[in-house]
């Protein structure tokens, strides 16, 4: 019995308390990232450097993301199909995260000194269009393979 | 300011920054002053929800309409730096800027922890 269960009770509280701080961390990525963009879109006041009644607007924000976030775990859809959907769909949307980024790294009056380089150019255009076969073929994919299914 | 900037690459979507450093929306809009043969000049900037409709069409009048559509109108004379971001002379509220986040931070602030 020992031999087949070796860490038994505690292991599992263990586990438990691994899952939370993992799914926790995530959480909290994942709503920083959504208030951080609509915030910054909007030009509303963000970030952790303001208290949270300093940035009111991006408080809230992801207050409502958590709170529409855990409905949507608590209407019983599967956890691993959600995330699956989600990841596609974040490939679709790489492009459009990333030639931003590259725009502004090429833009002098933000970055001074630490401008790109040519290097830095052919590789960033280089994963860019990595990034766009991958963004373009993720979706026909998806439907061609029954989203992974066959 | 005798560096030329494109106003339309340079100057509009970016950050509105007041006095005190205080995020309070950004340029959505200009209004522009010159008759023909005139010199053309930039008078003010627009800042709010209601700048978007003449710039994005169907979508900008719904995004304009699910914001509230008031839009703010800043005198050129108020404008600090334009960089990459456009500061300004005064506070936000003097200028009738980051009115939601002044409207909101009454309601945050009955949450415990929200100073910190």
């Amino acid at each position: 019995m020992g031999a087949e269960v070796p860490l038994g009770q505690i292991g599992l509280l263990l586990a438990l308390v691994g899952i939370l701080f993992a799914v926790g961390g995530a959480a909290i990525d994942t709503l920083f990232s959504g208030a951080y963009n609509l915030a910054q879109f909007l030009g509303w006041e963000w970030g952790r450097y303001r208290s949270n009644s300093g940035a009111p607007r991006f408080t809230l924000t992801w207050i409502v993301l958590l709170v529409l976030g855990l409905g949507l775990v608590m209407t019983g859809v599967d956890p691993v199909q959600l995330t699956e959907y989600a990841v596609i769909f974040s490939a679709v949307a790489l492009p459009l995260t990333y030639v931003p980024i590259l725009l502004v790294a090429n833009d002098r009056s933000y970055m001074r000194e630490y401008v790109n380089g040519r290097l830095a150019n052919v590789l960033g255009l280089f994963y860019l269009v990595v990034i766009m076969v991958v963004a373009v073929t993720a979706v026909p994919l998806l439907i061609l393979t029954n989203a992974g299914q066959n | 300011m005798s560096k030329t900037i494109v106003l339309g690459l340079e100057l509009v979507d970016r950050q509105l920054l007041d006095s005190e450093d205080r995020r309070c929306g950004n340029v959505d809009d200009l209004a522009l002053e010159g008759g023909p043969g005139e010199k053309l000049e930039v008078v003010a900037i627009f800042s709010g929800p209601g700048a978007w409709r003449r710039r994005a069409g169907l979508i900008g009048r719904f995004a304009a309409w699910i914001g509230g559509g008031r839009v703010v109108r800043i005198p050129w004379e108020e404008v600090a730096v334009v960089s990459a971001h456009v500061k300004l002379r005064k506070r936000a509220d003097e200028l009738g800027l980051g009115r939601g986040d002044d409207r909101l931070r009454p309601l945050i602030q009955k949450i415990p922890g929200s100073d910190r």
